[in-house]
């Protein structure tokens, strides 16, 4: 985590460009995260979510544009927290073997202490010592859940996050997001109504592009928007109408 | 030193898995001993002939052993993507790519004490002038073998063939390294250790692993992607 008087005020992506085997997957997208803030990045299947947040993460590379906090000059300490479609687990270590080794790598304070307060509050005590291979999918995704917030991230990145969790589970996820409410969060969600509950802020991504983007207001704007939602994508209803 | 930690780091976890699957040091032990027989059986040499082929028996084996070794890790590695997750760490690219030059090399050098002492016993090859002169060689070679496969493992991991890609890029490669090795180890299996040329390809192999070194210093960025 970046010592407090170099933590990095401006969470700003512009204009980012990037193809992939001819095909412009993210086409010229800008936007700001906020710290304290949660967006939800919401977006029919192709829309370019994952890809999105795979070059925020750094994992791949823009053709053009720039993220500031993978310019920082203190990325070194910077920690994002990712969570994509793969477990990023090794399936024949133990729950024990990969924590500790990511922590290790990640450079994470006070290890012991914050794999046990993890492991206790999924529920994975008991297997602990276990290969992460004998797991069933939950258990395995909510092993990533916690190899992701080990290492106190700086910046939270998921990618589906509720796929394959059930409703404990997904409550634990939404626990740990709400402990760290003081760094920005982007999350992909198909399922809107829960995707809307959790954010402040939302945006739509169609073929590449942020076709709509807005502040949470209430209760009835998430009818509206959930009634409006296939309307938005065909195009039908533009930017500030729904 | 962050390289160094991040080695030890990667070593650990390699041995970890191994502890837990017990997959790789067998299978490295049986092809070590079936290699080794193959190839008494098939030269069935002389001791004055010793000097003409052993030194190439037992670096192929050697290479051969490496490749299983490299195609292993970097499949576990891509496994689930933990590769990214690796690389997503707050560590340089380049300190990455060094780290895990470094923790490949201590394993090649494993690698050799299993390999070496079955070799040697099935050929009855214990080199006759100079056998400390074989130290050298070997740390020489596996830093070789260690700087030029992982900077090539890096590389096919990001195609979707990279088990078959890894061998067709790395064998052309290590051509001189493989000449060099072999050149030096038959010296010492002539009655008179000739200096001159045990130097030169000391030296040899010394050069090759400073530029596959340094280029896998100044491709990191590119080749360390998912």
């Amino acid at each position: 985590m970046i010592a407090e008087k170099n933590r990095i005020k401006n969470y700003q992506a512009s204009n980012l460009k990037f193809s992939r085997d001819g095909y412009n997957i993210i086409n010229d997208i800008s936007f700001k995260l906020s710290p304290g803030q949660i967006t939800a990045l919401f977006g029919p299947n192709g829309a370019g979510k994952s890809t999105l947040l795979k070059l925020l993460a750094g994992i791949w590379k823009p053709d053009s544009g720039k993220i500031s906090w993978l310019n920082h000059p203190d990325l070194k300490d910077f920690n994002i927290g990712y969570i994509g479609h793969e477990l990023f687990l090794y399936k024949d270590l133990t729950a024990r073997e990969n924590l500790e080794f990511f922590g290790q790598l990640y450079k994470t304070n006070n290890l012991n202490n914050k794999i046990k307060n993890l492991i206790k509050a999924a529920g994975l005590e008991l297997w602990l010592n276990e290969p992460v291979r004998k797991y069933s999918r939950g258990m395995q995704q909510k092993l990533t859940i916690c190899r992701t917030f080990l290492n106190s991230p700086d910046l939270l990145l998921l990618d589906e996050p509720f796929t394959g969790l059930d409703t404990k589970s997904a409550n634990f996820l939404i626990k740990l997001i709400n402990q760290n409410r003081n760094i920005p969060v982007l999350f992909t969600s198909h399922n809107i109504r829960q995707g809307f509950k959790l954010a402040d802020n939302w945006m739509i991504l169609q073929a590449g592009k942020i076709i709509k983007r807005s502040k949470k207001q209430n209760q009835d704007e998430l009818d509206t928007f959930i009634k409006n939602y296939d309307k938005i994508l065909a195009g039908d209803i533009l930017n500030g109408d729904a | 030193m962050e390289m160094l930690k991040t080695a030890i780091l990667l070593i650990k976890k390699d041995i970890q898995l191994e502890k837990n699957t017990g997959q790789l040091s067998g299978a490295i032990l049986l092809f070590a001993l079936l290699a080794g027989t193959i190839f008494s059986m098939a030269f069935l040499p002389g001791q004055n002939q010793l000097q003409n082929f052993f030194p190439g028996i037992y670096w192929f084996t050697q290479i051969f052993a490496v490749m299983l070794v490299l195609n292993r890790s970097f499949i576990r590695d891509t496994e689930n993507s933990c590769q990214t997750a690796i690389l997503m760490a707050p560590i340089s690219r380049e300190m990455l790519l060094l780290a895990r030059i470094f923790a490949n090399y201590l394993l090649f050098l494993l690698l050799s004490v299993i390999i070496s002492p079955v070799l040697f016993i099935l050929f009855d090859a214990i080199p006759i002038s100079g056998p400390f002169w074989l130290l050298p060689i070997v740390l020489l070679v596996n830093y070789g073998l260690a700087s030029t496969g992982s900077l090539l493992a890096a590389l096919a991991t990001s195609t979707r063939i990279s088990d078959i890609l890894l061998p067709v890029l790395l064998l052309p490669v290590l051509i001189p390294l493989i000449l060099a090795a072999i050149e030096t180890t038959r010296v010492l299996y002539f009655s008179q250790l000739d200096y001159n040329q045990l130097y030169f390809w000391l030296l040899f192999m010394l050069i090759y692993n400073i530029i596959s070194t340094l280029i896998s210093y100044l491709l990191a960025p590119y080749l360390m992607t998912e």
